[in-house]
């Protein structure tokens, strides 16, 4: 009775395959370009000295996106002996999969792969205490800098208010590689973070306009399929 | 709802990201240490110098108050290479060092100081060990000089 049992599920399972295979007609046409920016650093850039803007992009193919993002940083951080400014750009560029394609709202939770380069400068005005060498203001420039690094990254998309929908970014930065310093070693690799690390986490918090362009249906969700099969099998 | 439960959550976690790191953090070595010892017996011994200074600058770091074994000498940050020199009443003694300094970050509130590595000796007129290439708080002794 019990291998009857399993035999039946087994081809109750095979037919539900059937029919996904049949149902995922996969359809790679574009259908939407989304555009996002970054709220915190737009705030950041509106109330405070420190411009820092972050830009996103991504195009649908089938379940998956190719994003595209690309943000300037410029601070200048002042303390107690030392006037520090830093200003460049990044971009980074990767693929994304899409892990809830039958949301009916158009909603998402993504995860994705990217690769991220960054350039920049930077120049410091350093007072150095008097450490048996009088004081003495020390001035360094790096000129051209590079940082390369990869990202791990996952987040999810809400629909607020068609087309408007609010989402975040959390990132895991790793292998970074940074060129072109000198003796001044810089504070922040824009988009990357502290650039004495060579890993690490980032967040983003976006405001999202989807622009559909062609109207693709929501999928159906294949696991409806198999519990239709399986209601079947028990009737 | 539950969707935007999480993005709210979210928020959250960017709150606890935001904490800015402790100040309190340990500030660099940038000094040497050069001990004497016998060259007979390999002990401790103190040294009375005129003056031990720098050659290039008029930087004196010890005169001839001070009877020690163990001298601190400064590293300038301005410069890689530096010439100590020894004076006693009969003779002038030099040793001359290299290093590398790069200008790292504390925090952003504490700013920048210099980390000072690699230690090297290019020349001497004593006799003398390189114990410790590391420029640390915990290195006791960075070069040796038999007298």
């Amino acid at each position: 009775m019990r291998i009857l049992k399993y035999t039946t599920s087994l081809i109750a399972l095979f037919v539900s395959w059937g029919g996904l295979a049949q149902e995922a007609k996969k359809d790679f046409k574009p259908s939407e370009v989304i555009f996002a920016a970054d709220v915190i650093d737009l705030g950041k850039s509106l109330f405070t000295d420190e411009t820092s803007l972050e830009f996103h992009a991504k195009i649908d193919f089938h379940h998956f996106y190719l994003a595209g993002e690309f943000g300037i940083d410029k601070i200048n951080p002042i303390g107690t002996g030392f006037n520090y400014s830093s200003e460049g750009t990044f971009f980074r560029v990767g693929p994304q999969v899409n892990l809830m394609p039958y949301n009916r709202h158009r909603s998402s939770i993504f995860f994705g792969l990217m690769y991220a380069r960054s350039s920049f400068k930077d120049q410091i005005s350093y007072s150095q205490p008097d450490v048996g060498w009088g004081d003495e203001v020390i001035a360094h420039t790096n000129e051209n800098l590079k940082a390369r690094w990869f990202e791990a990254n996952m987040g999810i998309n809400v629909k607020v208010l068609e087309p408007l929908y609010l989402g975040y970014t959390m990132r895991f930065k790793f292998s970074q590689t940074l060129s072109g310093n000198g003796e001044l070693q810089p504070f922040e690799i824009p988009g990357f973070g502290e650039a004495d690390k060579s890993s690490q986490f980032g967040f983003n918090y976006y405001i999202i306009y989807k622009l559909r362009f062609r109207d693709k249906p929501i999928p159906k969700k294949p696991i409806r399929k198999i519990e239709e099969v399986e209601e079947k099998r028990t009737r | 709802m539950r969707e935007i439960v999480i993005v709210c959550l979210g928020l959250g976690l960017l709150w606890a990201c935001g904490e800015e790191p402790d100040c309190d953090l340990g500030v660099p070595q940038n000094n040497i240490e050069i001990q004497f010892y016998s060259s007979e017996d390999s002990t401790a011994q103190f040294m009375k110098f005129v003056g031990v200074t720098e050659r290039s600058t008029d930087s004196v770091f010890y005169t001839s108050k001070d009877s020690l074994s163990n001298f601190t000498l400064n590293l300038n940050p301005n410069t890689s290479q530096l010439t100590y020199v020894f004076q006693t009443a009969t003779a002038i003694d030099t040793l001359t060092i290299s290093y590398n300094k790069q200008l790292e970050w504390l925090s952003e509130e504490c700013g920048p100081t210099f980390f000072y590595s690699e230690l090297e000796v290019l020349g001497s007129s004593f006799t003398y060990d390189l114990t410790s290439k590391f420029i640390d708080v915990s290195i006791d002794e960075n070069i040796k000089i038999y007298n």
